[in-house]
């Protein structure tokens, strides 16, 4: 489909923040300060599972400079994020689950005394063994991490199947079976965690870096046992979240806690250390593929099974194990699947959502094993991928709705951005193409709690100086939303985004929206917006129509000036109409909001993995491998992403620059690691390794739109989908450099070179070779 | 951000005064750069009463780079290192391993004198309080057992910095100064000399003694390099690192030097491969064969990122390649 031309929509456009951020004139949570602030801070677990025996704070709250001392049995109110999954309080009850879980806070008038307060708690703990493999920790009966798991420490199993699954693998020519294993990584934001909050007036307000103001409102409600009205939340400035600000964290609690018993603003923030041991990354998956093809390559049957590391909190979990299964049903057609996952505790910190939520480790799997099975019946990993691409207006074995999708596109376009034909397979030993494809949602169908409310809702004022203001709960993390929304705004009203101002996420004077996760916002948020800033223009007009006695179909705005028949004369502008509106009755206003269809099947799990829209990608890497050494560079990745439309090519470019980056440190960097004890192996910066931008390839970035008829002008997401086709797409081009599958992420040279003497052995033996 | 702990901070405008300072008071430690030590007391590592910062000593920043008499001193920034033509010409080990050490940004803070100082690296001790507290005390600090290896008595905390072995291959001495009954006293030291292959002893500075400049040889004709391995390319600490300085003359390779880094607690010069070299024609078999002996002297335990294993393979291959280019 293409697109109409648009003003604004399809624009590069710096986003509207930059240059106050560049400045340092954009204040943080951590850049807040109040008078009379106290600092707070947190003891916490040095024992991965253990027993409380007793707390004592007496010394603690003796010290001079104490204001108070807060631990668990005040509230003990237990929430998460997820209402089936609301297993943690804000402090340790009774018992620890992982090393550096908290325990206890302190407040005091500055950071030397509260740390000195710590050292002066006492806490007594009664160690009990740790489990730190889900696999053992599946069958472990003795050792129970929660005791309300039935089966040892399983949370959940979740089994799905569609379709002839067995008839599927019976009738295939080919089917291949193996193991994968996607190690956790986590989401590194540079802003850490900070909350600040005040107690005043019986009315607590917070600021906090966090993705999900709405949710988060709920949480404090629940656990400090205050009405919602008589709670405040603010979102700041908020340097990047990846979803490791997407849902209430204990520092939230504590701050607010301790601002009411002290009656003195609190703010605590987090140590780079204290933000690894907070997590919620990326859940380790241990993945058995087993996938059967018709001599052609046509895909008959997936089986899929997963056991994931949840660490030792529910967090998103419940989820993440849905979505694991539930979206490998795309970009391939699968016509005949079956699902088999567990999400399982283990005693480290809780794996949560990271960037491209649940489907990354997957994806790597299952694009890495469709390489496998086009290697063992002499298909191109291009041509096996088109022939079982997924078709605009399809329906999915499992129900998932597509509508717009160029994902063949997508493919072709890397393919000949790369000269597939030319080189994959042909390139010197050492140097390797490589291609994978991916699809995420754009938005959640459902939210996370059920209510009958818009997940998300836009309210535009005018002021007589032709300027709007648009409220939106939703929270700019760095993505660039507010951005978005002025964007949106601009175009439907017909005047400059600088014309925008974006006031978001504060629950008092925003309207709701349910938050940044799931790359919701520039669908659901952008589609609130149109229909606001297309009520407010209707008032507008209408004002204009009366006042010149013109119908008002005739009418339209463009770069701020009323057009229309009969004012070609003496024209009017955009402020003109804004002032006749107002005399009319008052403030002007435009509202709006978005609600998604009733998507999906009725099995259970069916409400995780429906979206409005599916966006679409695929990557391909061209890769270098030293021989001698196993080291892999990655010479150039192209992504592709069918993202609907563009609605700012600059910003888009970004985040399909930033999901591919993130990729890339999985793949080939980024572990985070548990050792045996507990204790994280990397809990730095300089240590959980990151690519910066000096670590990165050539990336070329290439947009591809397919107007969805939903998206609002178009647009769907991408900024998730775009991890998601990275990993596989590089390990694909070490096979093709150096002739071995990489079954473990994140690679490492060491394996890559002991898989190549194997390889060799293998290929002078007298029957093996396989390979040409 | 984690908070430092509180010190007294003495700001000595002479080599003199900066002994005497440190003599002074029990437990007071210098300060250069500050990039490593500061992230230590941020850590509770060290706890030192008083700082004694050598920063505004001008005398340590001197550096004199005329032919047959290259002396720098302590205080040298590494970029000064990095990008100065004559020591990219002349003593390119030195330079390479410079503009390797962190990131440009720490190579601008960092200097010389706390390069060499450099505390030895171990992932059971570059944490924070909290961590090791939780994991347990080591020998290193606090503790009776090696996390790492804990049937070993000693600690094998890793030798992490670039410019020693660079240095030396490069054949250099240290000059050390200290403040000894009312006047100032100055030794001279090979760098071998000047480490100890023990994580926790690891440099023979006595107390309240200083490193206040680097000496090296000019040989006419040497060719010096450095090559380090590290998982990221824009900020990590060595893995692994290999440095050589040789000559061709008349067709016979002379003054060969091998020293490998980050293989064990103090920088290695490669004596097999050194001997296996030397008087011999730069034959690309002969340069593999003395490559394959270079990590005869080290056995790293695991205390870092990547496996032992690796690390001595990877010095292996960076040797032979360095070797090969320097003759090449
Ligand atoms: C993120 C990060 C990455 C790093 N990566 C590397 C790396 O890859 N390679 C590497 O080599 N280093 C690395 N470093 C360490 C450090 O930046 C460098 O070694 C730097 O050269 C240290 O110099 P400085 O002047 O800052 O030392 P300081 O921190 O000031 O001092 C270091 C030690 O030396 C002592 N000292 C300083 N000057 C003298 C003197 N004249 N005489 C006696 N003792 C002295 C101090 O008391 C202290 O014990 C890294 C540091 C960081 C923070
Ligand atoms: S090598 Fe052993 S003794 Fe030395 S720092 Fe590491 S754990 Fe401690």
């Amino acid at each position: 489909m293409k697109r109409e031309p648009r003003r604004w929509v399809g624009r590069p456009l710096r986003r509207l923040d930059g240059a106050t951020k560049l400045r340092g004139d954009a204040l943080f949570t951590d850049d807040l300060r109040l008078p009379g602030m106290l600092v707070g801070k947190m003891l916490r677990s040095p024992h991965a599972h253990a027993r409380i025996l007793s707390i004592d704070t007496a010394n603690a709250e003796a010290l001079a400079g104490v204001k108070a001392v807060a631990v668990g049995e005040e509230m003990p109110v237990r929430y998460g994020i997820l209402p089936r999954a609301e297993d943690e309080t804000a402090l340790a009850v009774g018992k620890v689950r992982y090393v550096g879980e908290p325990v206890a806070a302190v407040a005091a008038i500055d950071e030397a005394t509260a740390l000195a307060a710590l050292d002066l708690i006492d806490v007594r703990y009664d160690p009990l063994p740790a489990i730190f493999d889900p696999r053992e920790a599946m069958t472990r009966e003795d050792v129970k991490i929660h005791a309300e798991t039935k089966v040892a420490n399983i949370e959940r199993q979740a089994s799905l199947l569609f379709g002839d699954v067995e008839g599927g693998f019976a009738a295939a020519d080919h089917v291949r079976e193996d193991t994968f294993f996607k190690a956790a990584a986590t989401h590194a934001p540079i802003e850490t965690h900070a909350a600040l909050a005040q107690y005043s007036g019986g009315k607590l307000t917070l600021w906090s870096s966090t993705q999900v103001p709405h949710y988060l409102h709920r949480a404090l409600a629940k656990v400090l046992e205050l009405p919602m009205e008589r709670i405040r939340v603010i979102k700041p400035f908020l340097g990047g979240g990846f979803g490791g600000k997407g849902e209430p964290f204990s520092l939230e609690f504590v701050a607010s806690h301790l601002a009411r018993k002290t009656g003195r603003p609190v703010k605590i923030v987090h140590t780079r250390e204290e933000v690894f041991l907070s997590h919620r990354g990326r859940h380790p998956m241990h993945m058995t593929v087993k996938l059967g093809v018709k001599a052609d390559g046509t895909i008959t049957a997936l089986h899929f099974r997963n056991i994931l590391d949840g660490g030792c909190y529910g967090s998103y979990g419940l989820v993440t194990l849905y979505y694991s299964g539930q979206l490998l049903t795309c970009p391939y057609v699968i016509p005949a699947y079956r699902f088999d996952g567990f999400r399982v505790h283990t005693n480290k910190p809780p794996s949560g959502a990271q960037r491209g939520h649940g489907g990354v480790s997957p994806r790597y799997a299952i694009d890495v094993q469709l390489d496998r099975v086009a290697e063992d019946l002499g298909i191109d990993p291009l041509e096996i991928r088109l022939r079982n691409a997924v078709q605009p207006d399809s329906v999915t074995v499992n129900d998932l709705r597509i509508t717009s999708c160029a994902f063949s596109e997508c493919l072709e376009q890397v393919g000949s951005a790369i000269s597939w034909k030319e080189r994959r397979g042909k390139l010197p030993r050492g140097r390797g193409v490589g291609m994978a494809g991916g699809c995420y949602l754009s938005g959640a169908g459902k939210a996370i709690y059920f209510n009958p409310m818009p997940h998300s809702s836009v309210r535009i004022t005018a002021d007589r100086g032709g300027g709007v203001t648009v409220f939106s709960g939703a929270a700019d993390i760095g993505q660039g939303s507010d951005t978005m929304l002025a964007v949106v705004a601009a175009e439907t009203l017909g005047i400059a985004p600088s014309m925008v101002t974006v006031v978001s996420a504060d629950t008092d004077t925003t309207p709701v929206d349910l938050g940044t996760y799931s790359s919701r916002v520039t669908f659901m948020a952008g589609n609130a917006c149109l229909e606001a800033a297309t009520q407010l223009r209707d008032v507008l007009l209408a004002a204009v129509a009366e006042e010149l006695e013109v119908h008002v179909d005739t009418l339209e705005i463009r770069d701020g000036v009323i057009d229309g028949p009969g004012i070609d004369a003496d024209p009017l502008t955009f402020a003109d109409a804004i002032v006749l509106a107002e005399s009319r009755g008052g403030p002007v206003n435009g509202v709006g909001g978005y609600t998604p269809p009733e998507l999906g099947g009725s099995y259970r799990g069916a409400g995780v993995g429906p979206s409005a829209a599916y966006s679409f990608s695929a990557h391909a890497a061209e890769v270098e491998v030293d021989l001698e050494t196993g080291h892999v560079e990655v010479v150039r990745l192209i992504a592709s992403h069918d993202l609907g439309v563009a609605l700012n090519p600059l910003a888009a470019e970004g985040q399909v620059e930033g999901g591919a980056s993130m990729g890339l440190g999985e793949t080939l960097m980024e572990d985070y690691e548990v050792l045996e004890g507990g204790q994280l192996a990397c809990p730095s910066l300089l240590e959980y390794r990151i690519p910066t931008a000096v670590d990165l390839p050539d990336l070329e970035t290439i947009l591809v739109e397919s107007v969805d008829p939903e998206g609002p002008y178009g647009a769907k997401e991408c900024g998730e989908g775009s991890v998601h086709p990275t990993i596989p797409a590089v390990v694909n081009a070490v096979y093709d450099a150096v002739g071995v599958w990489l079954h473990e992420v994140p690679i490492s040279p060491e394996t890559i070179l002991a898989l190549m003497k194997k390889d060799q052995t293998r290929r002078v033996a007298p029957r093996g070779a396989t390979r040409p | 951000m984690m908070p430092l702990p509180t010190f007294r901070l003495e700001r000595p405008a002479t080599l003199v005064e900066a002994l005497r300072c440190l003599s002074e008071t029990p437990g007071s430690l210098p300060v250069a750069g500050g990039t490593d030590l500061l992230v230590s007391m941020k850590h509770g590592l060290f706890d030192p009463p008083v700082l004694v910062n050598l920063s505004g000593i001008e005398e340590l920043r001197r550096t004199n780079l005329a032919p047959g008499n290259v002396e720098l001193g302590a205080g040298v920034r590494l970029a000064t290192l990095r990008d100065d033509p004559e020591l990219r010409r002349g003593h390119a080990a030195l330079a390479e391993a410079a503009g390797v050490v962190a990131s440009p940004l720490l190579q601008n803070m960092g200097t010389l004198g706390g390069n060499l100082c450099l505390d030895t690296r171990c992932r059971y001790y570059n944490q924070s309080a909290f961590w090791r507290n939780s994991r347990g005390y080591c020998l290193k600090r606090g503790g009776t057992i090696c996390q790492a290896a804990p049937a070993a008595k000693r600690c094998f905390a890793v030798s992490s910095c670039d410019t020693a072995p660079a240095l030396t291959a490069l054949g250099a001495q240290v000059r050390l100064a200290r403040w000894e009954d009312g006047a100032l006293g100055l030794r001279e030291l090979p760098l071998e000399q000047f480490y100890v292959e023990d994580g926790i002893e690891r440099v023979t500075l006595r107390p309240a003694e200083l490193v206040s400049a680097v000496l090296l040889p000019v040989t006419p004709g040497t060719r010096s390099g450095f090559r380090k391995y590290r998982v990221r390319d824009s900020i990590d600490y060595p893995l692994a690192s290999v440095a050589a300085a040789l000559r061709v003359e008349d067709g016979v390779l002379r003054g060969v030097r091998v020293a490998v880094g980050a293989l064990a607690s103090a920088p290695l010069l490669a004596v097999e491969t050194m001997a296996l070299l030397e008087g011999q024609p730069p034959d690309p078999a002969l340069l593999a064969e003395a490559a394959e002996l270079v990590t005869k002297g080290s056995k790293p335990v695991k205390n870092q990122a990547s496996s032992p294993t690796y690390r001595r393979h990877m010095a292996r291959v960076m040797c032979r390649r360095l070797l090969a280019d320097l003759v090449a």
